[in-house]
């Protein structure tokens, strides 16, 4: 399935890519979140 | 282990740690987007600390058996390749993001007065960087790599009294060989590391000590400040967030292949370049002609990017300007002068080479 240089098909890799950059997206999400409720509660 | 962990937190050390970056502040303003390069720049110096560690278990640093290895741990080696790709990746990324700082700190006058320690530690750091980039290129030893460093380790040659030395000092033997792997490779894995990450311990010690540099207008002297921990560092771990996606997205889809392996007893195949962050240098002397008013090109070259290093890194003494008011300065017009001059040639590099 991989090819000669060792390497897995392009599919697999592009599937790898979509999950992670979604799950790095949601952390950063998560983080964003946090910071505007820490300006949220200094505002208060 | 919960005490052990009570404890370790508790400790005098850590505390202190946390309490200085607690009450360490950074302006919060149209600028401080450009501040984020400088953590970017130390989060892909971690990942090529940690890539590069990975890939030296399984490297070998001889011209029999270099090239092999890179196969194997491209071929055999469980997510070898991933590994490889990101350490590469990361050098490129790692290069864009310090221009980037660099250019940012450069503009924003960063190094007045009194960050002028702040500003020499982090020029030395971009030749150590460049110095990292140039000592990696020959590892995997492939046709590419072995004329493109065979040209690269010439260039210095011209260079008036130091040249030959240099040359010898990085070559070992007259050609590429044997010698000049084992002297790049243990340049790249002991003696820059060693060097950088004592240089980016003082870089950041300092910084920390003299603060961010502040612009002098009234858009600086007027910026809400936010607390470096955790306000400034969640904004960090977004940029870092977002580095690593970049980097991941780059490495899965266009992992960097090995060519051929290193022939010195043939020519060098054609096409043969430098990565894109030589090519002002390479552009500069393909473009200019073999001798200029009875001077040699290359020695003029090798003068002319000393001297420049030399200015970049006496900056806060050339300038003698002690506040930035935003106005227009002979160093930000000479900058801005070079800035042009490297993204055209990098731009012609990409296009006709």
């Amino acid at each position: 399935m991989w090819n000669e240089a060792g390497i897995p098909p392009a599919e697999m890799r592009m599937i790898a890519t979509v999950i992670i950059v979604f799950c790095l997206g949601l952390g950063g999400l998560l983080i964003y979140a946090k910071i505007m409720g820490n300006g949220k509660k200094q505002k208060e | 282990m919960k005490n052990f962990l009570e404890r370790l937190i508790d400790s005098a050390l850590i505390r202190n740690f946390f309490d200085a970056l607690s009450h360490k502040n950074i302006p919060a303003t149209r600028k401080t987007f450009w501040y984020f390069f400088g953590g970017l720049t130390l989060f892909f110096c971690v990942i090529q600390g940690i890539s590069g560690g990975l890939l030296l278990i399984y490297y070998s640093p001889t011209p029999q058996t270099a090239h092999e290895s890179i196969q194997s741990i491209l071929t055999t080696v469980p997510y070898g390749w991933l590994i490889r790709s990101i350490h590469v990746w990361s050098a490129h990324l790692l290069i864009t993001s310090l221009f980037i700082h660099f250019g940012a700190g450069f503009f924003m006058s960063a190094y007045r007065t009194p960050r002028e320690s702040v500003w020499i530690s982090g020029i030395l750091l971009l030749f150590l960087i460049l110095g990292f980039a140039f000592t990696g290129s020959l590892l995997p030893w492939d046709a590419r790599a072995y004329f493109a460093t065979q040209i690269g380790t010439e260039i210095p040659r011209s260079f008036p009294v130091l040249g030959p030395f240099v040359v010898r000092l990085l070559r070992g033997t007259s050609l590429i060989g044997a010698e000049s792997l084992k002297r790049l490779f243990a340049l790249h894995v002991t003696i820059l590391p060693v060097i950088s990450i004592l240089l980016i311990l003082f870089h950041l010690i300092v910084n920390h000590k003299h603060g961010p540099s502040i612009a002098d207008t009234a858009d600086g002297r007027n910026a809400k400040q936010i607390p470096f921990f955790p306000e400034f560092l969640l904004r960090d771990c977004i940029a870092w967030l977002t580095g690593l996606g970049i980097l991941l997205v780059l490495a899965l889809n266009l992992p960097p292949l090995v060519g051929a392996k290193a022939d010195p007893f043939v020519s060098a195949p054609a096409g043969i370049k430098p990565e894109w962050y030589f090519f002002p240098l390479y552009i500069t002397l393909r473009m200019l002609p073999g001798a200029i008013m009875g001077l040699n090109t290359e020695t003029l070259i090798n003068i002319l990017v000393a001297a420049l290093g030399f200015a970049f890194l006496l900056t806060p003494f050339i300038s003698h300007s002690s506040a930035d008011r935003g106005g227009i300065s002979f160093p930000k017009i000479a900058g801005a002068g070079i800035l042009l001059y490297l993204l055209g040639t990098t731009i012609i590099g990409w296009i006709l080479y």
